[in-house]
Formats: structure tokens, sequence, C-alpha cells
């Protein structure tokens, strides 16, 4: 018999993020056999293959949800990016203003504080995130989980092909370091990008605790 | 009988092995009898899965045990074939049976 707790950070990942709708006996299952001797490997693989597979089955069975699903997070990103840009030159043009009063003083903070224009950005950014993910929360229940995580899988994918595409083509020449000084700003919109994808997460609902939802079925 | 409502082999194998487990017949002990059985190692994962299905063709019911310590507090699933998906199971064991029949490959035993 095998006393230890299973891992904590892979039990966790499977209870938010398995798709099947037996997920809690599965976690149980696994929690079973892991005391009966397995090794954290076997529960890490377990793990593992129990999202995927988990995620595979509910997308085959709803394949035309799914590509909806894609295809509405996408729009929704690309009307939030669209917005995103307006605020930044909305901004831009304040700062570049000379507004008396209180656009004045707000133009002011923006221009001596940097670091408050940029926090003001990435909360916006992190609201459109969150955003997108409550929406396709609303939209896609029962199935809310596998579509939003297909939407995130997308555009992880679309992300890690856009920066290495970006950096590796187009240097920044004005660095000393034109080469290393992409790959920075690549790993920088990776980070931001990976910032906004938790928030997404966290939108759909998908980061709460669910065993109160499993034990009442 | 539509091609959605035909028994894949691992959903055979799981329904198979149900039918041997007979009421005890809950995730652990399924895994647990197909790979002694199969000498394979299984998800759990794909156990489930395949259980879902067999659910959605109403071949299996399910229903929940009590939740116990040694799982954490979560409840067993318990799983029986149900009266249709037994007489698919005999449908598929005559068709395969069938197909067997009078293959000189299969005679013997040799691989």
């Amino acid at each position: 018999m095998n006393g230890n707790q299973p891992p904590r950070i892979a039990k966790w990942l499977l209870s938010h993020f398995g798709c099947s709708p037996n997920n809690d006996a599965v976690i149980g299952d696994l929690d079973e056999r892991y005391r009966q001797g397995h090794s954290r490997l076997w529960y890490w693989t377990q793990v593992f293959k129990g999202i995927m597979i988990s995620l595979a089955q509910e997308l085959g069975s709803h394949k035309l949800v799914a590509l909806t699903a894609v295809i509405t997070g996408w729009i929704l990103l690309l009307v939030g990016m669209l917005l995103f840009r307006a605020v930044v030159a909305s901004l831009n043009t304040l700062v570049r203003s000379n507004q008396p009063g209180n656009l004045g003083f707000l133009r002011e903070t923006l221009m001596f504080h940097r670091n408050i224009s940029l926090a003001v950005l990435i909360g916006i950014s992190c609201i459109g995130w969150t955003c997108i993910g409550w929406i396709l929360q609303r939209l896609y229940r029962p199935n809310d989980k596998a579509m939003v995580l297909t939407f995130v899988i997308t555009v992880v994918a679309a992300l890690i092909s856009v920066t290495l595409a970006v950096s590796i083509q187009q240097p920044i020449v004005s660095s000393p370091h034109p080469q290393w000084a992409s790959i920075t700003y690549g790993l920088v919109g990776i980070c931001g990008n990976t910032l906004g994808l938790i928030c997404l997460i966290m939108g759909a609902g998908l980061l709460r605790d669910t065993r109160s939802q499993f034990a009442r079925h | 009988m539509t091609k959605h409502d035909q028994l894949g082999s691992f959903e055979l194998m799981v329904i198979l092995t149900l039918m041997r487990l007979g009421e005890n017949a809950y995730g652990v002990p399924i895994c647990e009898e197909l790979e002694k059985r199969t000498g394979r190692d299984v998800a759990i994962g794909s156990v489930y899965a395949a259980l879902e299905r067999l659910e959605d063709k109403s071949f299996v019911t399910s229903e929940l045990g009590e939740p116990t310590a040694e799982r954490g507090g979560r409840a067993k699933k318990y799983f029986h074939v149900t009266a249709r998906g037994l007489k698919e199971v005999r449908e598929t064991q005559r068709s395969l049976v069938k197909l067997w029949n009078g293959l000189p490959e299969l005679q013997g035993g040799r691989a």
C-alpha cells in the first residue's frame, strides 16, 4: 500500500480541466489505485491521459458545437483587440494633447507614471480576456469546459506560431543584440498572453472548486 | 442498427469485463481485470470514455455508491450491463465467430 497523498498539482489539474461527466469518479479511482502502490509518474501520466481523452471524447461527440465555439471565441477576441487598440489610441491622444482640468491631471499622471499606464492597459486586457471566457462559458453549457479548453488550445497555437515567426523574421535592429532583443520581446508577449489566457480560464469558471457540484449528482 | 450502436473493440473488452465482475464493477476493478486479461496498461480515462459511450448507447447503466476515505471522499460509480447491451454482445460474438471460423491462419493457435 502507498500511504502518500497523490500529487496535489496533478489532482488539481484533473479536477479543473478533466471534461468527463464522471470526473469525480475518475479522481477517486486514481486515488485508490495510487494508494495501492503506483508511482507519482504513473499518476501524472494517468492525469494527462485523462484530460486529453475526456477532451477528445467531448469534441468527438460535439464537433459542430466545438467549431462554433472556436469561431465565436476568435470573433470575440478580434472585437476585443479592436476595442483595445481604440483605448490605446485614445490614451496616446490624451498624452499628446494639452487638456486642462481633470483630463489634464490624467494626462500628467499617465505621462509621468508610465507604470500606471501599463497597469491600466494590462488591467483592461485582463478584463477583456475574462469577459471572453465568461461569454463562452455561458454560451456553451453544459460542454463549456471542453469548448473553452479547445478555444484556449487554438489561441496558444496561434500565439506561439505568430510570436516565433515575428521574433525570428524581424529582429529589432535598433538593439545592440537584435536577435536576443526580438526573442525577449517575444517572451514578454508570451507572458502577457499567458496572463490573458489565465484570465480567460478564470472568467469561464474553470478554476472554481467543482467538488460541491459533483457531490450533488 | 446504425454504426453508432455497434460495439468498438475496446468497448467490447470493457463490456465483457463488466459481465465478469458482476455487482462489483467500478473503475478500479475494471482496470485491474482488463490489465490482467490483456497484459497491457490501461488508462482509467480511456475506460471511462468507453463506459460513457456504452451508456450513451444504452448498453450500460450506472449508479453512485457511497464515498470512502481511501478515495479522498469520492464515491465509486458502479456500472451494469443492460439487456440491450447483452443482446449486442451476443450479436457481436456471433458475427466474430462466423468471421473467425475456417481461417487457416488461426487454426491450431499459430500466429
